[in-house]
């Protein structure tokens, strides 16, 4: 009985710990339209939050388009529909546990049936966030991938 | 016994004979041996049985015992049960601990895979695997965030 109760009181123990360490965190995803034109930078409110990101555009002004998020968690996935026919497929490959989440982010350009890869790539998100841009008919199209 | 005197010798014991038969009685048991062991027996058992005694159980005592064999008893079921009790929560508890333990390992598992770079780790650690034919990715890497830079075809000959 004694050794049946140790048993059990480290198994608890640990599977305590286990889940304390196990604090999942979010992957935010951001979709941005921003535009070259401007004197200055200009962040709007609901942006602010990534702001000293998007400097690094070199862009100048900015519109939220869409805001989605997910756990951090394997194949947790995002999917958002852009402009111009444009489409993100936003997926968790690994969680690793130094808090790198690996995500796949594809950029798919969807007109009736025809379906094409604009880019499909992986990103070990921890620290930095990642900035896929691309051009649109009207300004630039930012989807940003944040891990909080 | 063999003898066909028996049940008049018994009765002629029980003094249910009459004094004529008690004659032929006396007289059979002088010759007959068996019969004779018969009704010495009979008067062995009438003289224990009027030796022996018997005595008065008060109620106070009938009471007493009662009462013990309640206890005795409530003790056996109880402690029955606790065995019972005690050989479940044992069960339950190795069952909670194994479900705990495969939790515990399951959850550690799920939270240490390695990372492990599948192709060319390029700036920032992004790796391109596919884009379209009328797009060309470009990788920077800033003080503050990794950016993939999607050209189309026509926009970097236009740059030219």
């Amino acid at each position: 009985m004694r050794i049946f109760f140790l048993l059990s009181s480290v198994a608890v123990f640990v599977l305590v710990v286990g889940f304390a360490f196990a604090d999942d965190k979010t992957v935010l995803v951001y979709a941005i339209r921003g535009y070259a034109e401007g004197k200055d930078f200009e962040c709007p409110e609901d942006l602010k939050a990534l702001e000293k990101y998007l400097k690094e555009t070199g862009l100048k002004r900015f519109a939220l388009l869409n805001k989605d998020s997910m756990t951090a968690q394997k194949d947790s996935r995002v999917t958002m529909a852009l402009p111009e026919d444009l489409k993100a497929e936003i997926s968790v490959e690994e969680v690793a546990k130094e808090g790198v989440v690996r995500v796949r982010v594809k950029l798919i350009h969807e007109t009736g049936d025809k379906k094409e890869t604009v880019l499909d790539t992986k990103y070990p998100l921890k620290d930095k966030p990642l900035l896929t841009n691309k051009r649109l008919q009207d300004g630039v199209l930012i989807l940003a991938i944040i891990l909080k | 016994m063999t003898c066909e005197w028996a049940e008049r010798v018994s009765a002629y014991f029980d003094g249910e004979i009459s004094d004529e038969r008690k004659n032929d009685v006396q007289e059979h048991l002088k010759t007959c041996s068996e019969c004779a062991r018969y009704i010495e027996r009979l008067r062995a058992l009438e003289s224990l049985r009027k030796n022996s005694v018997q005595e008065e159980v008060s109620q106070e005592q009938w009471d007493s015992c009662w009462q013990e064999i309640k206890q005795e008893t409530t003790r056996r079921i109880l402690k029955r049960r606790h065995v019972h009790f005690i050989r479940n929560l044992a069960i339950l508890g190795a069952i909670a601990a194994t479900v705990l333990i495969a939790l515990t390992v399951w959850a550690v598992f799920k939270y240490e895979p390695s990372l492990q770079c599948t192709g060319v780790a390029e700036i920032g650690g992004v790796e391109i695997l596919d884009y379209g034919a009328e797009y060309t990715p470009m990788v920077m890497e800033t003080e503050n965030a990794t950016i993939i830079m999607v050209i189309d075809s026509g926009e970097e000959e236009t740059k030219r």
